[in-house]
């Protein structure tokens, strides 16, 4: 038996937990329970751990979340899974004291009990906690859901959960305001303690430990945490580490200010955010399904076959949390490689310290659903991939990337040679593996670039409560492809392929220079939450020299 | 017109009176929530979350903490509470209650006329001369056992019920009398490991002479239960890390190939053979064993040697205990395997393992001088865990805080009943309207003999009055007895408080108090669209 090449995910921040629900959510519903069907290609061991609760056998993903206090609604910051002794809140019969009188230390009579509301579980939850999803039931998510713990399907171990108890979540304001309020928190004694003392316990489970996978929010406190966090991975673990820094499509203004001094501080947080990341991480692709994500953030990234609701938190993050999903599929294989591993991954796209990566999705992968990928490719003209990099476009030149195509089947590669007539007359026939194939592709269609390309047959499942109104309209079969001839018919899409690309080139500059003019043109003395926070001026500056250094990275560079 | 309403119309602000009365019922409105923590006999508050989280204290930091302040002038009290948690780890209800009191006290010849600074240069001589009456309080302890409980006791029993408070008391003075060094040092906290267990009951709660980890073993076949064995603690990797593509290797073949990657491999099988080489030289032919503690990673098959050799072997040990190790069992945490030697290792008299639902702990006992010891807090639940280890670090400050001082003060309110009754005489010696400052003081630090007495169900007129009455005749220090409502000496019984829990009071709360009474306007004013 091999080992497990494990991978521990750090999600904070709100929008964090946003797209990890929905990533969770996907991964538990690609498991696969029929032990006839042929095991997956893909090593779910990679993501999860198995542990034991009550003499049963559990599995939970080795995650650990951060968010603030108030956001984890109805859920014990135990989880819902290793549930000790429930406590019935507000129950007029058996009020909570006499429920759990034995184990107080303390005499009876001098005990005040200061009880919350209790606050309902959605609709949603309710049956998933009581008798499942019945087939077909509709819940109308979009609407009801407000916060990630609506909308999820996977249940966490208890160590997974953190809450930041300094800071309260409100649905109106944002407090958890700057990048060094955030740095400040984390010699709190949560993150010196607890927070450290769980990332070790993850990792001491871990044999073959490849790396961390770390997705947070870059337009808030959580930047601060988080960069601390990765310094902290850094310093102690010295493995892969792989960030995305999120910018959510909608935002709140901070607390105390207007619009246009929160967007003032998000573009210095995510300034923060770049510049430490470009000393700290392996790599990192910054996410957002908006076109900017600094200053004038209006335009809502296009997809070309789904309908999304580009002002609704659930629905943006679910095609953020699509990347992730196929892109990462890359180090989950089963089968073990030189090319399978987080490090490798990092190592192909970083070069010459350019650690910061754009990204690009096909969702779904416009195949039509009788077609060759040979004759879809030789076809289609158009472009293929959407960039969901803010601030970012890369063109065709010059690139480095990492493709992963998920969904198509071997068969759909090409017809048999007995088959093949005019396929035959394509240079591509001669390819036999979907990987070889989409190389090629590349080579021929971008100019002096270098692809790596991995490839797995299985398609990325769409389930409750993955948004499936996305696909409501009658273009897509159920298997996710584009319908050969039109008609009315409305096919519920149970899987759709998925493209992603992973790239790095020269164009990045523009973006970081985009960020560097912008925040250069801020005077720090008329923020002065930063400075009350304990910025030094000297500190900023080093921030602006360092993003400045780091895209000169990008500027033009003889090898390339 | 406020001045700043020149400047920006929208600010709201409050002036002179007004200020002061939003700061006075600020600190009243806190001070309340607060009142009926203190004391043995306070009551123990429970807040449920939404969700049915559960927190149970008494600690009125935690209790802060919980709340969420949203009152500027109430986080301000919250923060010198605060402060005091964290430079004595005591009194956090104390300094809440005194602020509040000086603040009513202060109102009532406030309202008579008499100007803020007045009073506040008042409060000022009475805290210097509070801080004399302390220093004449003191009652100069020798370290020994019985002191130590006496402290300890008298600040778990204001957290847990006397039955755990007892028992905890002994745990805390054994771990600190176990790590104390003979010479007048002070001890350091962290080598007290606090280590949680959800497992049985609380006074199950114990004392471990050696250090406890929340992980084991990673390997089946590795012994479970070791006697007389060697401690090797290091930070050396054992885990064979692929190469990145950038440092890749070239090769002809598949098994040229093959060749290097057994190359890099042993590597670390170098590492873990010169492990296994020492224990070998130390270990044949006696019945020494030997467990390897390993700050880095340990990969299955580097596990799997160390397991044939019957060598106990963990990973990933948390970096503090890598320093408790050293000092428990001895030896040096190795950084390198390079010239390893026996006197490099730790020795202990037993390692054991411990598996409890997903976790497995390890237990390292029986070290021969162990310089770190751990206290192993068991409890059926969450909440009850958290409430054990709040008082067990309040329990093992107070002791350190004895140790740094080397006196105590009387308990039980004899500290608060004397100074108000030293005051005011001082009082009467200070010309001008000061002196009615200083009365005001006086009178304020009587809030928490009061408190006592009302929590314990007494009438805190009656007690304060017969205190008074006790402290003017006695020469011994007057307290109060909370199991009986009567006058007695606190020194007698054993209850003391530490000095510089005291001190710290004295001195944040006047300092608060004074900064909150000079207030003459309070503004709030946004900064608004400054385009950057």
């Amino acid at each position: 038996m091999s080992v497990t090449r494990e991978i521990i995910t750090l999600q904070l921040g709100n929008y964090a937990n946003f797209v990890g629900t929905h990533f969770w959510n996907t991964q538990e519903h690609s498991f696969n329970y029929d032990p006839e069907v042929e095991v997956s290609e893909i090593n779910h061991d990679v993501l999860f751990r198995e542990g034991n609760y009550n003499r049963n056998v559990t599995f939970t993903p080795r995650m650990l979340l951060l968010d603030l206090k108030g956001s984890l609604k109805f859920v014990q910051e135990s989880g819902n899974l290793y549930t000790e002794n429930q406590i019935e809140l507000n129950n007029p019969e058996k009020n909570v004291l006499s429920q759990i009188r034995e184990t107080i230390a303390w005499q009876d009579d001098n005990i005040e009990v200061m009880e919350s509301e209790e606050i309902p579980m959605p609709s949603y939850q309710k049956s998933l906690m009581e008798n499942g999803i019945a087939e077909g039931e509709e819940f109308n998510l979009k609407e009801t859901v407000n916060n990630w713990p609506d909308f999820m399907y996977t249940r966490y171990h208890p160590r997974s959960i953190n809450i930041i108890k300094n800071y309260e979540y409100s649905e109106q304001i944002s407090t958890f305001d700057t990048f060094t309020v955030g740095t400040q928190l984390w010699n709190s004694p949560l993150f010196e303690d607890e927070y450290c003392d769980k990332i070790r316990n993850y990792i001491e489970e871990c044999d073959q430990c490849q790396g961390f996978q770390t997705i947070f929010d870059a337009i808030d406190g959580f930047s601060g945490v988080s960069m601390k966090c990765i310094e902290h991975l850094e310093d102690e673990y010295s493995k892969s580490i792989l960030a995305f820094p999120l910018i959510p499509s909608v935002v709140k203004n901070f607390q105390f200010s207007d619009e246009g001094m929160s967007e003032t501080i998000r573009l210095i947080n995510i300034a923060f955010s770049y510049a430490k990341l470009s000393e700290f991480s392996s790599l990192f692709i910054p996410l957002s399904t908006m076109e900017r994500g600094w200053r004038n953030v209006s335009d809502a990234r296009k997809f070309h076959n789904i309908s999304y609701d580009s002002s609704n938190l659930y629905h943006c993050s679910s095609i953020l949390s699509s990347f992730i999903d196929t892109m990462s599929i890359q180090y989950r294989l089963r089968e073990i490689t030189n090319q399978n591993y987080l490090s490798n991954l990092c190592a192909q796209l970083n070069i010459y310290g350019r650690k910061m990566c754009g990204a690009k999705i096909s969702f779904p992968f416009p195949m039509n659903e009788k077609e060759d990928l040979i004759d879809f490719l030789d076809r289609f003209n158009s472009d293929l991939m959407q960039c969901i990099s803010p601030n970012t476009t890369i063109g065709t030149d010059r690139i480095i990337q990492s493709v992963t195509l998920r969904g198509i089947p071997k068969n759909r590669l090409k017809k048999p040679f007995e088959k093949a007539k005019d396929q035959m007359k394509m240079a591509a026939y001669k390819c036999s593996s979907i990987s070889e194939m989409i190389q090629l592709y590349y080579q021929c269609s971008f100019y002096a670039s270098l692809s790596h390309v991995a490839s797995a047959e299985s398609a990325m499942k769409i389930k409750s409560p993955f948004p499936k109104e996305f696909f409501s309209d009658n273009r897509l079969t159920s298997r996710g492809f584009l319908k050969e001839f039109q008609n009315d018919e409305i096919s519920q899409v149970n899987e759709v392929p998925v493209m992603t690309s992973v790239q790095n080139s020269n164009e990045l500059s523009n973006t970081l220079e985009n960020l560097y003019t912008q925040v250069e043109r801020v005077k720090l003395a008329k923020i002065p939450r930063f400075i009350d926070a304990g910025l030094e001026k000297e500190e900023y500056k080093e921030l602006l020299e360092q993003l400045l250094v780091f895209k000169e990275q990008y500027d033009d560079n003889e090898f390339l | 017109m406020a001045a700043i309403s020149l400047l920006n119309p929208k600010a709201e602000f409050a002036r002179a009176a007004q200020a002061l009365s939003v700061n006075i019922s600020a600190s009243k409105g806190i001070q309340d929530v607060m009142k009926t923590n203190l004391g043995p006999k306070g009551t123990l508050k429970m807040l449920v979350s939404g969700a049915g989280d559960i927190k149970i204290t008494k600690d009125g930091n935690v209790l802060l903490h919980e709340m969420q302040i949203q009152h500027p002038t109430a986080s301000l009290i919250a923060r010198a509470s605060t402060a005091q948690d964290d430079i004595t780890g005591d009194g956090t209800t104390s300094t809440v209650l005194i602020i509040g009191e000086l603040l009513k006290q202060a109102e009532l010849y406030i309202a008579e006329g008499l100007h803020p600074r007045i009073i506040t240069e008042g409060f000022d001589q009475a805290r210097l001369q509070a801080l004399k009456i302390l220093d004449d309080m003191k009652h100069p302890v020798e370290i020994n056992r019985k002191n130590l409980q006496d402290i300890a006791r008298t600040a778990l029993r204001t957290k847990l019920n006397t039955q755990l408070a007892d028992l905890l008391t002994d745990v805390c003075v054994d771990a600190i009398l176990t790590i104390k060094k003979e010479d007048d040092k002070p001890v350091d906290l962290h080598m007290v490991e606090l280590m949680e267990m959800q497992h049985k009951t609380a006074t199950d709660t114990q004392l471990v002479k050696g250090i406890v980890m929340d992980h084991g073993s990673r390997h089946p076949d590795m012994p479970k239960r070791l006697e007389n064995a060697y401690i090797l603690t290091c930070n050396v990797s054992m885990e064979y890390e692929k190469t990145e593509v950038n440092s890749g290797f070239f090769y002809k073949t598949a098994e040229e190939r093959e060749k290097f990657v057994l190359a890099e491999r042993d590597f670390i099988t170098q590492r873990v053979q010169k492990v296994i080489d020492l224990k070998k030289k130390v270990c044949d032919g006696t019945n020494k064993t030997f467990v390897v503690i390993n700050q880095k990673g340990i990969d299955p098959n580097s596990l799997d040697m160390l397991a044939k050799e019957g060598i106990m072997a963990l990973r990933r040990a948390k970096r503090r205990n890598m320093e408790r190790l050293a000092l428990a069992c001895g030896g040096v945490a190795m950084n390198s395997f390079d010239d390893l030697k026996e006197e490099h290792l730790g020795f202990a008299g037993l390692v054991y393992e411990h598996v409890l639902g997903e976790t497995k702990y390890t237990f390292v006992e029986n070290c021969k001088i162990p310089q770190s010891v751990t206290i192993l807090m068991k409890g059926p639940n969450k909440h009850t865990l958290a409430q054990i280890k709040d008082a067990v670090r309040d329990g093992l400050r107070a002791i350190n805080n004895t140790l740094e001082d080397k006196c105590l003060i009387p308990g039980a309110g004899a500290f608060e009943v004397q100074a108000n009754i030293k005051l005011r005489e001082y009082s009467k010696t200070v010309k001008g309207k000061a002196r009615l400052a200083i009365q005001a003081y006086a009178d304020a630090l009587l809030v928490i003999p009061k408190t006592l007495a009302v929590n314990s169900g007494y009438d805190s007129q009656d007690t304060i009055v017969r205190l008074q009455e006790e402290g003017e005749l006695s020469t011994d220090p007057i307290g109060l007895d909370l199991s009986t409502g009567e006058p007695f000496k606190p020194v007698d019984q054993g209850i003391f408080d530490n000095y510089i829990v005291k001190k710290q009071i004295i001195n944040s709360c006047t300092v608060i108090a004074t900064n909150l009474l000079l207030v003459d306007e309070i503004m709030r004013a946004g900064m608004s669209s400054l385009k950057g």
